[in-house]
């Protein structure tokens, strides 16, 4: 394993534009697009995390609306100026010239729009091992986009991430991202503020005839397909239900519990519309995320994870899945990949090696 | 040192100066550098704290960096610094005898010069690119992910 071939990364708002709110269209194939561009650019490894929680962004976009139409306001009224005879004129302001200027309307029309929905904060992250330019042009990320901004793949290389992929962190304020915008540097931030209606656009199965026929080498599928969420009522198996113990605290400190699933369902044709809005419902308080890994030597190389913080509310984000799509199996997975711990030996074997 | 002294015998008023005007949008930036840490030692540690090797395996070498910000950095700025008053400002004074009244005010924006230096250093290996402003449009790729601003963030202070 050649170390200087790992690369990170985070998805980020391509021009920083926090109040953009990027999907995928067609709905639904997202994941489905991704998991098929990975297995045809066949890097070694590939983890991508999409770690999510609900956080009411409302009091920092409302402050954001007022300062951006304050803005607008000031450029609007035009500067005076004085000639050499001491007469007074006006004259429009240079701010009026700029992009920014043209672009605030349409932003805080946007800010409008999320204001009467719940918010979330989504970090798409992960870990890439083999080619850069062919992780950076990982076109599933790049279409993602909305009237203000779009994704792009942002990689970075210190290993001080793997810390943050394999608890699923997220930062404690993104918000940050939110209150500077605008009135201090320019910076995208590492998490993205989604609404909840976005989400079923990045959390779902893959679906459809042609995606599954196309995904079959890569994925695992089998589970009943027939099996609606009309059927399932409780038979679902979640792995962690036994538990009755009273509920753990989501503390920063406690490791996500984490489970992928066995088999996908063979779905002919996409949810419909009213059925993939239930999807809204699978962010919470707790840290939760849902992941796709390609590891190259399996013989289905890629698997979909979930996780959460707390293993009872993994076992709901399970009966949520299988309340939308079918029944489905699940199976408890270890914190870090298998391929990330022989990277441990390799690295390190090699230091020794070149002591 | 008298306050006086300082002023003109070192670069460090003339550093904030810099410092003060270029990262003005992002004066945090000395304490959220965007900077990777990397390498086979990073590697290791990062390893370390998730439990898949032990303390022993990490190769722990002596930080090369502290050596390179004494060489590169410190050295030449002190050399930069002592050489204001000693030759630039003599220099000056020969081919502009006029300028002896004003040698206070002319010896400070000299030290300009090692204070730029150390910025352009400081700029290179730790603080990174210049903030953008805060009304550009579209910010440049490839870039650095904001993410390398979390990264040293402790778990207590994540979630």
């Amino acid at each position: 394993m050649d170390q200087e071939n790992v690369h990170f990364f985070t998805v980020e708002l391509r021009n920083g534009h926090v109040m953009s709110t990027p999907r995928y269209e067609p709905a639904q194939e997202f994941v489905g697009s991704l998991v098929r561009e990975v297995s045809s650019k066949k890097p070694e490894f590939a983890w991508v995390q999409f770690v999510f929680r609900n956080l009411d962004y409302h009091p920092q976009l409302m402050s954001l609306k007022a300062g951006l139409s304050y803005y607008k306001r000031f450029a609007d009224t035009p500067e005076t100026k004085t000639d050499s005879e001491g007469r007074e004129y006006a004259v429009e302001r240079k701010e009026k010239g700029t992009e920014w200027y043209r672009t605030v309307q349409e932003k805080v029309k946007k800010i409008d729009a999320i204001k009467s929905q719940p918010t979330l904060s989504m970090a798409i992250r992960g870990m890439w091992v083999g080619d850069l330019d062919a992780l950076v042009g990982l076109g599933a990320f790049s279409n993602c986009s909305d009237e203000i901004d779009r994704l792009a793949v942002v990689p970075l290389h210190d290993p001080r991430m793997l810390g943050w992929l394999v608890k699923r962190r997220m930062l404690a304020d993104p918000t940050e991202y939110i209150w500077h915008y605008g009135t201090m540097a320019r910076k995208a931030s590492p998490e993205l503020m989604l609404t909840t209606e976005d989400l079923p656009y990045y959390i779902h199965l893959p679906a459809g005839k042609k995606t599954v026929a196309s995904l079959k080498s890569a994925l695992q599928f089998g589970a009943s397909s027939t099996a609606r969420k009309e059927e399932v009522k409780d038979e679902g198996v979640p792995i962690f239900r036994e538990d009755k113990e009273p509920e753990e605290v989501a503390g920063p400190s406690v490791d996500p519990k984490v489970a992928s699933i066995a088999e996908l369902p063979e779905l002919d044709e996409p949810l419909k519309e009213d059925e993939a809005a239930e999807l809204r419902h699978a962010s919470s308080n707790v840290i939760r995320s849902f992941e796709v890994v390609y590891d190259r030597r399996g013989e289905k190389p890629a698997k979909l994870l979930l996780s959460s913080r707390t293993a009872p509310d993994l076992a709901r984000f399970e009966e949520q899945l299988n309340s939308v799509y079918t029944r489905m199996d699940y199976v408890a997975e270890d914190l870090i990949p298998a391929y990330v711990k022989e990277l441990a030996g390799a690295v390190t074997g090699h230091a020794t090696d070149s002591r | 040192m008298s306050p006086t002294e300082a002023l003109l015998y070192t670069p460090l008023v003339q550093f904030l100066a810099l410092y003060g005007v270029l990262y003005r949008h992002e004066p945090s930036r000395l304490a959220h550098p965007l900077k990777e840490k990397t390498g086979v030692e990073a590697w290791g540690e990062a390893f370390e704290q998730l439990g898949l090797v032990n303390h022993d395996e990490v190769e722990h070498s002596p930080d090369p960096r502290a050596r390179k910000f004494v060489l590169e950095m410190v050295l030449p700025t002190a050399l930069l610094s002592t050489l204001c008053p000693e030759l630039f400002l003599q220099v000056i004074l020969v081919l502009l005898p006029a300028a002896e009244a004003a040698w206070g005010p002319l010896l400070f924006l000299l030290q300009f010069i090692p204070a730029s230096y150390f910025l352009a250093f400081l700029q290179r290996n730790y603080l990174g690119p210049l903030p953008i402003h805060r009304h550009r449009t579209t910010l440049p790729l490839p870039r650095m992910s904001s993410m390398v601003r979390c990264l040293g963030e402790k778990e207590r202070e994540g979630v």
